[in-house]
């Protein structure tokens, strides 16, 4: 189990994140937020990339700081914007990445083998990775973070950059992947983890929003949210989400406090929900 | 009969035992760089304390011999400032080298990918700047015998052995001091650009600065060499153990 008590960081006097607390436990927690609300800042601290100003990441009770290379052996790692020597291919890098794990060469060898078979990149195993396309890539990196068989698999907004097709297929990876440990996806694209993630934490202004199943978090939207036609005048009271492709016609969905006249109820999603709870940061 | 009369009490070696083994776990035990070193080069292997630097080392080979070739035909016509030059150049392969390297990992994006790893990229650099330091030493042999062979003893082999040793150890106990130190990745290039203002200084001094560093006795060098030299054994323990932030990008305001 992972908990993170109290943890502020703090860059000179730029607060990044302020008094967060959560536990971790087996499952994948989808980590939600706009560009620049501290995702990446959090991610850094569990993985030991960067340390807490205040408060401290626990392991089994154990401080993650304290536990050094036995804790970063129960990781495996994504980070953002992956890096790979473009003259090797992925099998090297693989074996290489299966060294600095301190796995053992026969293991690591069939362990590789079937990592590259799971995220289809056996056919062009020995190939230089400098032909591949930002898919492949990014499963190259799935195959390096998963080679330890980690308890922690943390993801780095790892669909940046995928197209739609190279998107649902890594959902489905990430899904066959997340038994039996805890996976922290962190991402601000609310279709890559509404499918998946048993809980999506939230972060606003520096700080924890809410630790909840995406199902509890939508409920909070029960009831406000409506549909009308596109060329309705909306008033100050009604706020605009989105607008969506209703057969023939555009249709506006909107969160109001108070019923709106005209208007069809609809059951909000997490999109809407991110929507809302964003508002002042994407409208 | 009492209840407690029926428990069974530990032997004396039962007690000592326990003793022993609580003493074993919670005092912790002193932390052997050398031990520990081998045994994660032993791990990782040696193709693999290289993985994907090749071209950095070769590069700073290439560049290294070019400037010692360079310095060496100076030195062996007899022309330019002979301990000024060798004082200079001897860091310039060892610097070379780590510094292309850790270059590398930023610029490919693997350095924070590695930073996670059971044995870490810190620990890799540690093995790494061993290995180019001894590379150093062994060129910097060659090269001080080779000078003074051809300067037929004047000034000694020792002499110049001194002053090649000194420069490379003090530059790299500094250089791991401020990496170890400052926390910036930036402090990778504060020791080299410190070097290169101090080489200036010195080779626009000239004829000054040749006789200041040949004034100076042959044992004050090697005081020097050695002290660097545990120096940079200590801070290089330092750098190993202590737990360090590895990140390079920190935060999107």
């Amino acid at each position: 189990m992972l908990s993170v008590e109290h943890v502020t960081k703090k860059y000179g006097n730029f607060t990044a994140l302020e008094d967060i607390n959560l536990v971790f436990e087996s499952g994948v927690y989808g980590l939600l937020a706009p560009n620049g609300a501290g995702k990446t800042t959090l991610i850094k601290m569990l993985t030991t990339l960067l340390f807490p100003t205040r408060g401290r990441i626990l392991w089994d009770g154990q401080n993650i700081l304290s536990m050094g290379s036995e804790y970063r052996g129960l990781v495996g790692y994504l980070p953002q914007e992956f890096g790979y020597y473009k003259n090797y291919s992925p099998r090297q890098f693989l074996r290489y990445m299966a060294a600095l794990q301190c796995m053992e060469p026969k293991a690591a060898k069939k362990r590789i083998d079937s990592l590259l078979e799971l995220v289809a990149l056996s056919d062009v195993k020995d190939k230089k990775m400098k032909q591949f396309s930002g898919g492949m890539i990014q499963r190259v990196g799935i195959a390096q973070a998963m080679l330890n068989d980690p308890k922690l698999l943390i993801l780095d907004e790892p669909t940046a950059g995928l197209d739609p097709k190279e998107r649902v297929r890594f959902r489905n990876l990430i899904h066959s992947l997340a038994k039996q440990r805890i996976v922290i996806l962190s991402t601000h694209i609310v279709s890559d983890i509404e499918t998946i993630a048993g809980k999506i934490i939230m972060l606003r202004d520096h700080a924890l929003y809410c630790c909840e199943s995406p199902a509890a978090i939508c409920e909070n939207l029960e009831g406000k949210l409506y549909e009308v036609p596109s060329d309705t005048a909306l008033t100050g009271q009604e706020l605009l989400l989105s607008e969506r492709q209703a057969g023939d016609r555009t249709v506006l969905r909107i969160a109001s406090d108070f019923p709106v006249k005209g208007a069809v109820p609809v059951s909000p999603d997490l999109e809407d929900a991110f929507l809302y709870i964003y508002r002042e940061d994407t409208l | 009969m009492n209840d407690f009369e029926n428990i069974r009490f530990p032997s004396g070696e039962e007690k000592d035992r326990s003793i022993r083994m609580i003493l074993e776990q919670g005092i912790p035990r002193p932390k052997r760089m050398a031990a520990d070193l081998w045994e994660t080069a032993g791990r990782i292997g040696f193709k693999n304390l290289f993985f994907g630097v090749g071209d950095c080392m070769f590069l700073a080979l290439l560049l290294g011999g070019l400037l010692w070739a360079g310095c060496f035909a100076v030195m062996a016509g007899g022309r330019g400032q002979l301990s000024v030059l060798l004082f200079l150049a001897s860091p310039f392969l060892y610097a070379l080298l780590h510094l292309l390297s850790i270059w590398k990992e930023i610029m490919v994006g693997t350095y924070e990918t590695l930073m996670v790893c059971r044995c870490s990229l810190h620990q890799l650099m540690v093995l790494r700047m061993l290995v180019f330091g001894g590379l150093a030493v062994i060129v910097l042999v060659g090269t001080s015998t080779g000078v003074g062979w051809l300067l037929k003893g004047s000034p000694s082999v020792l002499n110049l052995l001194g002053i090649s040793f000194s420069a490379l150890f003090l530059f790299a106990a500094a250089s791991a001091a401020a990496e170890w130190k400052w926390r910036a990745p930036g402090a990778y290039l504060v020791v080299p650009a410190g070097w290169i203002l101090l080489s200036l200084v010195l080779l626009i001094l000239g004829e000054r600065a040749e006789a200041f560093l040949r004034s100076i006795p042959d044992a004050v060098f090697w005081i020097a060499a050695a002290c660097g030299a545990v120096f940079y054994g200590r801070t290089l323990k330092h750098y190993y153990f202590d737990p360090k932030e590895g990140a390079i990008a920190h935060v999107v305001r």
